[in-house]
């Protein structure tokens, strides 16, 4: 299958953090094919580098080896041109900005025609489903799953055509868990590329239509779930732990 | 362009998070200059009021253009920024030039209480030589810049610590100690005092030349700032970003 406009493709990547002259592997020989349109997770435990590969997807670690495309381009050349929508697993916010101004700065940010600047505001402050008092609050002072509604929101500004979300569901309560797989299904509806990386393996199955696991620094040969995979509750956690193999 | 969040917004906004930097600073030069200001003649009260200029010229660039890319490398907002369709130099660049903005604002503030105090004692007015310590709002933002985009933690101590060392250097004529070959180097290096003094010379009405000093302190200022949005761009794209966050 041909590549589509932001397919992001992951082959025989390896990454290391390099601190004057030494050098610590992270990632070895990664392979793995996100598609437009669908939800691929990555699963693995505590330190396998699932933040590490959302570093390379940003372009803000260059790979040793192998190579990373998103649209055919470099992450880093494509980020700057379209830009990624990246929910963090942690977030902080400027001094005493609130989330008004943090949402006005994405939607400055964006790149959005000022014809269309109010209407995306507008639709950023829906996300966040906060009360006007809340809006005016410093976004510092909010509770994590705030600041986790908050980084969702100010990463869908301009609906980006790549998603990637850093253990999304981690600190929210039911209500906030249904409102976010919402927003993952809408962005898959519209054709983007949703990559997460979640320890919650029924919110994978659930939601994912590959999934592969990561673990110390690799990715598993092929997905553990695929497209047309029939939801299968044991799958994935035999896979994460061990029992798969 | 338009800006959805207005210019004016982000500008309060960085004036209020650093409010409490700019209290403590104005009580400390209030006290240092505390015993210059109480008792004396009107002429050394003016100077007094002079010098505080002076300091604040000094100070107001640490207070608003101080860790712009430190602070946010350090604390992971770099990612929530540059995720969107934005050079990585271009914004930081853009932040830089609001703190020198309102540095500068602030400078030409306080030059009007400066001079509304001084004509209050029944002084000259000394415009001349106040307008010659702002070079030092632009060159202090521009060192500060530099340091901030490529040292994660304490940029601004060692941009101090910069700056005093290199006065120290010129006033003790040890400038020339590491030899020939490094002269030119350090000249470049060091904040280009003489310049700033050509040009407050100028401004007063003690020197003709004004292009070559002005050239001198423009020169210096454009080349931190280039250093400056190297190490944003170094940071971003070739992988320090992970260690400058971890710092």
């Amino acid at each position: 299958m041909a590549a589509t406009q932001a397919d992001i493709v992951v082959d025989g990547a390896s990454v290391s953090y390099r601190r004057f002259s030494r050098r610590r592997r992270v990632l070895s020989e990664i392979d793995f094919v996100a598609r437009s349109g669908e939800i691929t997770a990555i699963v693995g435990p505590n330190g396998a580098g699932k933040t590490t590969l959302f570093r390379v997807l940003l372009g803000f670690l260059p790979v040793d080896a192998g190579k990373c495309l998103i649209g055919g381009l470099p992450p880093m050349e494509y980020r700057q041109r379209k830009g990624i929508a990246y929910q963090p697993e942690t977030i902080d916010f400027p001094g005493l900005w609130n989330a008004r101004d943090v949402l006005g700065r994405g939607v400055d940010l964006s790149g959005i025609s000022t014809d269309d600047r109010h209407g995306a505001f507008r639709k950023a402050i829906s996300r966040t489903r906060f009360d006007d008092a809340t809006l005016l609050r410093p976004a510092r002072r909010y509770s994590k799953g705030m600041k986790r509604r908050l980084s969702l929101a100010y990463a869908l500004i301009g609906e980006p055509t790549v998603v990637l979300l850093d253990e999304p569901f981690a600190g929210l309560d039911p209500p906030a868990r249904h409102a976010l797989r919402a927003e993952i299904i809408g962005a898959r509806n519209r054709g983007a590329t949703v990559v997460l990386a979640s320890h919650e393996l029924g919110e994978v199955e659930r939601l994912a239509n590959r999934a592969f696991v990561l673990e110390d620094g690799t990715i598993r040969p092929g997905p553990v779930l695929s497209p047309g995979d029939a939801p299968a509750d044991t799958i994935l956690e035999a896979e994460f732990t061990g029992a798969g193999e | 362009m338009i800006m959805y969040m207005p210019l004016s917004r982000r500008v309060i906004l960085l004036v209020r998070s650093r409010v409490k930097a700019l209290t403590l600073m104005v009580l400390a030069i209030g006290i240092i200059q505390w015993p210059n200001l109480i008792g004396g003649e009107p002429s050394l009260l003016a100077v007094g009021l002079g010098d505080i200029f002076a300091i604040l010229c000094l100070a107001l660039p640490l207070v608003f253009a101080s860790g712009i890319v430190s602070g946010d490398f350090r604390r992971g907002m770099a990612r929530l920024w540059l995720q969107k369709p934005i050079g990585p130099v271009h914004f930081y660049l853009s932040r830089f030039l609001e703190g020198l903005l309102v540095s500068l604002v602030f400078a030409l503030l306080a030059l009007g209480a400066t001079r509304l105090g001084i004509a209050a004692l029944g002084q000259p007015d000394e415009i001349g030589r106040l307008l010659g310590y702002l070079p030092y709002v632009l060159i202090f933002a521009c060192v500060v810049f530099g340091f901030s985009s490529w040292i994660s933690r304490g940029s601004t101590l060692v941009a101090i610590g910069f700056v005093a060392a290199g006065a120290l250097a010129r006033e003790t004529g040890s400038t020339h100690l590491l030899g020939r070959p490094w002269n030119w180097l350090v000249e470049a290096l060091l904040v280009p005092i003489p310049a700033i003094r050509e040009f407050r010379d100028f401004l007063v009405g003690g020197s003709d030349a004004i292009w070559i000093p002005s050239a001198q302190i423009l020169a210096y200022s454009i080349g931190w700032t280039a250093l400056g949005a190297l190490g944003v761009w170094y940071t971003v794209n070739k992988g320090r970003l992970p260690h400058a966050e971890q710092s």
